[in-house]
């Protein structure tokens, strides 16, 4: 039986972020999102992140997963029981295959018996589990693996799994059919099943009119000991194989549905913790037409809010038919704040989470890649404007129509002008290609470049500046401004105003 | 009706095949891409091939034409098959087993074997076409072998035998020490059954994947025993596998044990060839030139060394080399370690296997065949009596010249770097006027640059990269370089411009 719980969790889409994993979580400092979301458990965290990174393959998985996940924010309990026998057995299987490992096909056989006898026992408490709550779910998700395990994995398949389990302590001896090859070799040993009894009176008189040879190994022969038990090996290699592999197959059908789990529970923690703060939840619609709408309201920077453990100031937003975004102003005026909240949004979404807006509607991203300026960044030398290109370019490989790019400060190892340059193009052919773009900078030219540009409309926000200087950290739509405002953060700094550093 | 060789075309010459490598063979850097090449195979007589230059066109072409059909793989796939089924076959007969039924058994394998692996061989190349000479002819023999009346009656007896044998088959159980054995049969296969059981858990539909088991096991004594009282089942059926044993014992046929031997040489130094070509080098089939015609090599390279930068992973340059006709003395220079010396060792190379007619490192070349190869190159030892170092020196350049032909090829690398400048200056021009005077052919790398502007001379030189002059580009080229600019240039080399990106971006 396939789970599906997820719908295709373990499915590549086209789109995953692994490669580019480092980048996206210090970018969009999802470090505290995840850590909210494991609650402790690593196991948790490092399947959330991998979901996270790894999208959904389509909106209909998303909205798929949305209602698995609305079932378990109404089954929180069960969800968490559920995960945690999942991880007790997981742990016991774990220290019960370490030494069922490449042994040979004889000492397999006997490991693999025992441990598929408790893992059945498994099997059925958690299909007893879910099948006693089905009235509760919903989702097509859930009802459908409580459907699977009734069906699949039901009491009268169990128990003639133990059955065979038994046959195969081979208590009586090891019996085969020999063939020889054309070397006179012992070509092909079948394994044959343990007659109880005599069968028919056919079989009785043949055995009787055949002869019969033994033989017996000589004592302290130990190398034609080995070679019995090589013979031995030969005969059970292959069902070894087969209960190796149901052994895996077994383990892997529960890792799966506590992989699974897993997210559920990852969510749940991440739910709990953003509703104590007060942060506005939602989920997601998503909308693909009119092209590039994006559309949200009270829109959160999640690790914002559970760092300081407080409700951040939230933006809103609305746009259609625009897939270029330029975001300029003042300087620590909350415009990488609302950058990471909507690539942290948009990931969200399209891993069929819920998001930290009291609405939001948009088309679903193929991918969102960032290309942050480092921090450590501070000297302008060719080496850095080399490292940058070398990641654009590497984003460029994966990017295709639908694809989000989040830009922040890039190019900024480099003059302007030649950064105003590079920009230009790479955003002009991006956003040809159907990509969208959300570009936070204070190159100037650029940012002139697309106001007069008509065939490219971009919209162009803004953080928010008081008259009389001061920040509201909100970003807000605006013509592009026309000065920087170093200026003033220095003058905050230093205390003292300094008009030649904010020069525009 | 006999197969002589797939090494030398008939009459197959009485060759004299040389136990020691050429002189040059160290300074080439020949002696590693051969050791390397035989890595395996030491001992066998393919190493002396390698120090056997042909000297006759024809006999290149013999081989070269090999080559070339093996380049098709309709043909060199089977032979590679038969080659592979032939090394088995020897080594089953070579075994050394003791208990009787076992050893007639494996005999009764190859014997099998060996018939398959000759009639497979000819059904597949059977209808190909063949330019050479030497698979032609091979190819005419096997097909006159395969129906000889010997043969036939040798194959037909181990087709009996073999179908006899394999059609016994018995019960055995195992338990604690004791092993039984009848003709009395089981019930059928339960691994299958309980495979079935478990199905519902597979990803994927299908049967499992077959763990591959060794097929030959090591045959012992209890195998042995239990084969012995199986006979005792079966006596019929065991006489008849002794007596084809008593009655083939020497069944391999001496042509096509020759061929098998012969067509290694070919096996392995594609193998070679191929390593490096899947690192994005090429090799080919050269033409061949007399002296003083035009040559020319493009995307050639010192194989000792790409060997040794594939193994990092790291690119190799390769060099293009021209000659027009009448052009006869290269001078290379340029910075130290601006890749000059692999330059000279790439045209050795080039013009040393060219004369084995096996293929040469670049894309396409015409290589003058020359009748002897001189090299000096410079040691890094260090001398403590320049004097007689510099003389040690000329003494051997005043040999190699009075040695050489002008269908010789002369390398000379880095003489002269003890001396100062102006005496290299001068001993180089008056040994360069020599050289063309003798109008050999002649490769001079020298740090001396006004070496190359000398009358008669064709200059090389290594090239920099004009942004990165600390970064050596080991492009050794006859003519200037263009530079390149900077800001978007650098966005360029990573394909970020506009266009780029609009052909890069997936749809």
């Amino acid at each position: 039986m396939r789970l599906r719980l997820l719908n295709n969790v373990n499915g590549a889409t086209d789109h995953d972020l692994t490669w580019c994993a480092q980048d996206v979580i210090r970018d969009l400092d999802l470090g505290p999102v995840l850590e909210v979301m494991g609650g402790g458990d690593e196991f948790v965290k490092n399947v959330c992140k991998e979901i996270l990174l790894n999208g959904a393959v389509d909106g209909e998985t998303v909205v798929h997963r949305q209602q698995v996940l609305k079932d378990s924010v109404k089954n929180k309990t069960l969800i968490a029981d559920l995960y945690s026998l999942l991880t007790r057995t997981m742990e016991e299987a774990r220290r019960q295959l370490f030494w069922v490992s490449d042994k040979s096909p004889a000492s397999v056989v006997f490991s693999s018996v025992r441990v598929l006898e408790t893992y059945f026992g498994i099997i059925d408490q958690v299909r007893d589990m879910l099948t006693s709550a089905s009235a509760n779910f919903e989702s097509e998700g859930f009802k459908t693996l409580i459907h699977d395990l009734e069906y699949h994995m039901g009491r009268d398949y169990t128990n003639a799994i133990r059955r065979h389990l038994s046959e195969l302590r081979l208590e009586k001896g090891v019996h085969a059919i020999v063939r020889l090859g054309k070397a006179a070799e012992f070509a092909e040993f079948t394994l044959s099943k343990q007659t109880k009894g005599a069968v028919n009176i056919a079989d009785i008189l043949a055995f009787r009119s055949t002869k019969e040879y033994k033989w017996t190994l000589p004592e302290r022969d130990e190398s034609g000991g080995q070679e019995m038990e090589y013979m031995r090996n030969r005969i059970l290699e292959r069902v070894a194989g087969v209960l190796k592999s149901a052994t895996d197959d077994v383990l892997d059908f529960m890792s799966a549905l506590r992989k699974e789990v897993a997210f559920c529970v990852g969510c749940m923690n991440l739910w709990d913790n953003l509703s104590a703060i007060g942060v506005p939840l939602s989920f997601p619609n998503v909308r693909e037409q009119p092209e590039y709408t994006i559309g949200f309201s009270c829109l959160s920077e999640v690790s914002f809010a559970l760092r300081s453990r407080s409700k951040p100031v939230c933006n809103s937003l609305r746009a259609e038919g625009k897939a270029l975004f330029i975001i300029s102003g003042a300087n620590r005026g909350g415009k990488t704040v609302f950058l990471r909240s909507i690539g942290q949004a948009l990931l969200m979404m399209w891993c069929g989470m819920f998001v930290a807006a009291e609405n939001f509607e948009c088309s679903l991203p193929r991918g969102v890649y960032t290309h942050f300026k480092r921090e450590e960044d501070k000297t302008m030398t060719m080496g850095k404007l080399d490292e940058e290109l070398a990641r654009l370019s590497a984003i460029i490989d994966h990017v295709s129509k639908g694809s989000v790019v989040l830009f922040n400060e890039s190019f900024s190892s480099t003059y302007a002008r030649e950064a105003s340059e590079i920009a230009g193009q790479v955003v002009a052919a991006l956003v040809e290609k159907g990509v969208k773009l959300f570009f936070v900078t204070h190159l100037y030219e650029l940012v002139s470049l697309f106001r007069e540009n008509t065939k490219m409309p971009a919209v162009f926000l803004s953080a928010e500046r008081k008259e009389d200087g001061a920040r509201t950290f909100r970003i807000l739509e605006a013509t592009p401004p026309e000065t920087s405002f170093a200026g003033d953060v220095y003058a905050k700094v230093f205390g003292e105003h300094n008009t030649d550093l904010g020069g525009a | 009706m006999k197969f002589e060789s797939l090494l030398y075309r008939r009459p197959v010459p009485d060759v004299s095949v040389a136990n020691d490598a050429p002189e040059f063979f160290r300074d080439a850097g020949l002696d590693t891409v051969v050791k390397e090449m035989l890595k395996g195979h030491e001992g066998s007589n393919i190493e002396q091939l390698f120090y056997s230059p042909l000297a006759d066109a024809d006999d290149i072409h013999y081989r070269q034409k090999i080559f070339l059909d093996l380049r098709n793989p309709k043909i060199e796939k089977p032979l590679r098959q038969f080659s592979e089924s032939y090394r088995t076959i020897l080594s089953y007969l070579e075994s050394d087993i003791s208990y009787m039924r076992q050893k007639e058994g494996l005999f009764l394998y190859s014997a099998l074997l060996y018939c398959r692996c000759l009639r497979n061989l000819l059904d597949d190349i059977s209808s190909v076409d063949l330019v050479s000479e030497g698979l032609s002819d091979f190819r005419d023999y096997l097909s006159w072998y395969l129906s000889s009346g010997d043969y036939m009656a040798f194959q037909s007896d181990a087709e009996t035998v073999s179908q006899v044998i394999e059609q016994i088959v018995f019960q055995m159980t195992i338990k604690g020490d004791t092993i039984t054995v009848s003709r009395r049969l089981g019930s059928s296969d339960y691994s299958t059954e309980v495979e079935k059981a478990f199905e519902r858990f597979r990803k994927e539909a299908g049967p499992l994947r077959q763990e591959s088991k060794d097929a030959w096991y090591s045959r012992g004594h209890v195998e042995a025993s239990v084969l012995e009282l199986v006979a005792r089942l079966y006596r019929k059926e065991f006489d008849l596998l002794h007596s084809f044993y008593i009655k083939h014992r020497n069944f391999l046929d001496q042509s096509i044990d020759r061929f098998y031997r012969d067509i290694q040489f070919y096996f392995l130094y594609l193998e070679y060839t191929r390593y490096l070509e899947g690192k994005g080098l090429s090799f080919c089939l050269p033409l061949l030139v007399s002296a003083h015609e035009g040559t020319y090599c493009r995307e050639g390279f010192d194989m000792a060394l790409a060997a040794k930068l594939a193994k990092e992973n790291r690119k190799v340059v390769t060099n293009d080399f021209q000659l027009a006709e009448g052009e006869e003395v290269i001078v290379v220079t340029g910075p130290n370690q601006g890749g000059k010396t692999t330059f000279a060792r790439q045209v050795v190379q080039l013009h040393y296997l060219t004369r084995l007619g096996v293929p040469v490192p670049g894309r396409e070349a015409a290589v003058r065949v020359a009748d002897f190869i001189f090299s000096h190159f410079e040691r890094g030892e260090n001398v403590e009596n320049l004097r007689g170092k510099l003389e040690d020196d000329l003494v051997r350049i005043r040999d190699i010249l009075s040695r050489c032909t002008d269908k010789s090829l002369v390398i000379i690398n880095e003489m002269l770097s003890s001396t100062s400048t102006k005496d290299a200056m001068l001993i180089g021009s008056r040994i360069i006027e020599k050289i063309v005077e003798k109008r050999c052919m002649c490769i001079y790398v020298t740090f001396v640059d006004e070496l190359a502007k000398l009358r008669g001379v064709v200059s090389y030189t290594c090239q920099v990269a004009l942004d990165e002059p600390q970064k050596r580009t080991f492009k050794i080229l006859r003519g200037q370089p263009i530079g390149v600019g900077h800001a978007l240039a650098l966005a360029k080399k990573y394909g970020l411009t506009y266009s780029d990106i609009l052909k890069r971006v997936k749809q």
